[in-house]
This record gives C-alpha cells, structure tokens and sequence, in this order.
C-alpha cells in the first residue's frame, strides 16, 4: 500500500458525487456490482465497466491516474486468480499435464470479465463516497452503535496511524535501513510495527481523556450535512440499470 | 491475499456470507460487551482494527523479490482472541474494500470466512495448545502467526476451487491448481510472518509488558520477568 491508496479518499472528499445522497450512490455502484456478478460478459460486464470508468472520469472528475492506481492491485489478483482456471489438468500420461482449452479460456476470460467491471463500479463507489459518509448512512441501518462507534474511531485512527507508518519508514530509508543486512532489515521491520501499535494504543488512550473530557459516555453523533434527494440520479440510474439489462436480453434473443 | 470483487458465483458468494455470519455476529456480541464494559477498551479496540489495517502499509524485506505484507491475523488473535478478530477483521475488509479496492463487497463474506474466522482460529488454537505443552512463548508465536496465514491461504485456495472446479479432476485437482500459484508469495509469506511474530513480540514484552499483561497474554509472573 502506498500514499495513492489514500488518495482514493482524498479523491471522495473532493468529487463533486459528494453533494448527492449517499443512498443514491450505494444504489447504482451496487446495482452496477450485481449487474457484472449476474451478467454474461458480452455486452452485461462490458457495459457495466464502461459505465463505471465513464461516471468517474466524467461527471465525477477523478483522475485516471487515481483510478489506474486503485485498480492494480484487483488487476494482478484477477490475472493471478484466473491463471489455474485457463489451465486444465490433464495427467502425466498424455503429454504437457496442464493445457489450455478453448473452454477454460472462455472460463477464465468470464471470470475476469466479471471481476474487473464489479471492481470498476466498487472503485466507483469508493472515489465518490467517503467512509465518514458511509457510517453516518448506516447508523439508519439499525446497526448497533457501539460497533458502528467502533468503526467511525478506527476511520480515524487509520489515517493517524498510515501517516505514522510513513513518517517511520522516512526515517529509515534516510538512515539507509534499505541498504543493511537482511537480519537487521528484519528487526527494523518488527520494531516498526511495535512502534505503530504502542503508538495506536498511546493515541487511543489520548483520545479518551480528550473525549471523556468533554462528556463522551457511549456515542459520538456527528453531524451529517443534508442532502436533496436527486430525482435525476435516480432516473439514470433506473435507466442505465434497465437498459444493460435490455441489452443482455437483446444479445440473448439474436 | 483477498478475493478480488466479482470472482465468486453468486450463491457460492452468498453461502460464504452465511458461515461467515454467525461468527461475525458472535465477535460483535464480544466487542458490544467489551465497548460497554469500558471506554478504554473500545478505543483500544479502534486501535486495533486501525492496526491491522496498516499492517498492509508495511512490506515485509522479500527474499523473492514479490511485495508482501503482513495479514495481522495470528497476532490479532494472541491479542485479542478470535472472536474479536471476527469482527475486526469484517471492519478491516469492508474498509479495504471502499478505501482501496482490494477485496471486494459480494466476496466479503468468503474473505472474512477465510481471514477473520479460519486463520485466527487455526493459529491461536496452535497457540493455546503449544503454551499448553509449555513450549517457549516464540516458539508458540512463531507457530501461531505462520498457521494463521497458511490456513488463510489455504482456505482462500479452497474457496476458490469450490467455485471453479477442474473439468478432468473436479474440486481436488483444482485446489492443488490454486495453492500450487498462490504457494510461490503465500509459503515465504507465512514463514515470514513467523520470524516478524517472534521480533515483534519480543520488542512487545521488552517494552509494553504491562499492556501485554492487560490483556492477557502475559501472565503476571511473566510481565514481571519481562
């Protein structure tokens, strides 16, 4: 993981996606999600990757780069994840034991075409909705508070502890930690991740002197700006939803 | 190692959510109880999961060259027992999933199966049972954290196969497939995470037994010793 990871939240807070609802944002990423889980690949998947990569280069102003950093590590997966089904095996007995078919490279082309268009519309949602959003949309879920308390405080702490991490990790690339031997690059990496914890636990207890201070017993409410509910929105993504379906059933028919 | 959004057929991907469910719902009892029992512990649960998240911020030095990071499970669960683990590990992944697209939403429920449930349970059994036959406390760590992340692997592999069985051997020869790719970052890995767990405990005791002895895994004989 690097700094660019954390952008992807940079990249929700600065969109412009950020002024709709979050329920009308979970419901296209999600219904572009289950689209690609139920759709063949040819046109469903296609459409919904198209769909997802034009919403977050168009209208939401994400930076393709953003988006080519946030898709590698799914890419390598789906690449690593799809190799053992291209190949079949076929015992000792009658040549090369593993080949690739027609049939498996179908199945593995299908598997990819499935995951990379529902990790485009995941990463749709992910560069468009912060995490801050998402926990306040919930807590109408009935979720109980304490975990949803949880949740919001590790938010918090997360970005404290990365900028933690990294800080170390300067350090250590200035004091040439790179260039030691193996053993010391080994007890540099476990001391890094001691100091990480013991500071975690430091800055939790820090926190709750500074809350308790200031009257928190069981939850900490922040307030959620309101938000006009876009009857646009919602009638394009009706509309793209019901017309990748027509598609599937047009292509099925012919 | 987490399954990429989309790889699972549907019902496989919402049979996982079931197993997972139980489990899950068991550890957010724990952490509910916990939270209620005393501030300082859900903060200090917070941490936790924000930990384990970073874990992914830190590469391990690789022997072959491939980036590897730590998963956090066995050391979660020495430090917090699996059932807690459950649940973090649910909020760790839903955060990876929305904050960095690594995993994904339908195969929550598979991912968790295999890195909040199956390997914090299989390494901190082993724990358990090595501290039981009094085996030295790295030994025991070391052991631990390794299993943790070869039963994540393996189960992981094991999901996979399910759902994409080889057409001339079925489900066996498709996991033997999926282990034998997964086996070149996730074998180094696991003896990798082995030898840190050991560092990291032992940097852990020198400086924060009196936390470790909060939380139970050193006994107050120990802390003092330590």
């Amino acid at each position: 993981m690097s700094l660019h990871h954390v952008a992807i939240d940079d990249a929700a807070w600065a969109s412009p996606w950020r002024r709709l609802r979050v329920e009308e944002k979970t419901l296209f990423s999600v219904g572009l999600i289950l689209t690609a889980l139920f759709s063949p690949p040819w046109p469903g998947c296609i459409l919904v990757g198209i769909v997802a990569l034009f919403c977050m280069l168009g209208p939401a102003q994400i930076r393709p780069r953003l988006v080519l950093g946030a898709l590698t590590a799914p890419v390598v997966f789906v690449l690593i994840g799809t190799l053992p089904v291209a190949l079949e095996w076929h015992g000792f007995d009658r040549g090369m034991p593993l080949r690739v078919t027609h049939q498996s490279l179908v199945r593995s082309g299908t598997l990819a075409a499935h995951s990379l268009s529902g990790t485009l519309a995941l990463v749709l949602l992910a560069t468009t909705t912060p995490m801050v959003d998402l926990l306040g949309w919930m807590r109408g879920l009935r979720i109980p508070d304490p975990l949803l308390e949880l949740a919001n405080l590790t938010y918090r702490l997360l970005f404290l502890l990365l900028g933690t991490t990294f800080a170390i990790r300067e350090a250590q690339k200035a004091r040439l930690v790179d260039q030691a031997s193996f053993r010391r690059r080994w007890q540099v990496t476990a001391a890094t991740m001691g100091s990480v914890m013991l500071t975690s636990w430091e800055r939790a207890r820090r926190l709750q002197e500074g809350l308790e201070a200031r009257g928190y017993e069981e939850t900490l409410p922040t307030l959620t700006p309101h938000r006009a509910r876009s009857t646009r929105f919602l009638a394009t993504t009706i509309l793209v939803l019901v017309a990748i379906w027509t598609a599937n059933l047009g292509w099925r028919l012919t | 190692m987490h399954i990429a959004e989309g790889f699972l057929p549907p019902v496989q991907a919402g049979i996982w959510f079931a197993v997972s469910a139980p489990f899950v719902i068991h550890g957010a009892r724990q952490v509910v109880r916990l939270s209620r029992e005393s501030t300082e512990t859900k903060l200090l649960l917070a941490a936790a999961g924000a930990f384990t998240f970073v874990l992914s911020a830190i590469k391990l030095p690789s022997v072959t060259g491939s980036s590897s990071h730590p998963t956090g499970a066995g050391a979660g669960a020495i430090l917090f027992k699996p059932p807690v683990m459950a649940f973090l590990c649910t909020l760790v992944l839903l955060f990876q999933a929305l904050l960095l697209a690594h995993g994904g939403l339908t195969t929550l429920g598979a991912n968790v199966f295999s890195m909040g449930v199956a390997g914090p349970w299989a390494g901190y059994g082993c724990y358990v049972l090595l501290r039981k036959v009094k085996a030295p406390w790295w030994a025991a760590v070391a052991v631990c954290m390794a299993i943790a992340d070869l039963a994540t692997y393996c189960v992981t592999a094991l999901q996979l196969a399910i759902a994409y069985p080889d057409p001339q051997t079925g489900l066996m020869g498709a996991a033997g497939k999926f282990l034998s790719v997964f086996a070149f970052t996730q074998i180094p890995l696991a003896i990798g995470e082995g030898i840190i767990g050991v560092l990291l405990f032992g940097f852990l005791r020198r400086v924060a037994a009196a936390d470790l002895f909060r939380l139970g895994v050193l006994s107050a004989k120990e802390a003092t010793h330590a």
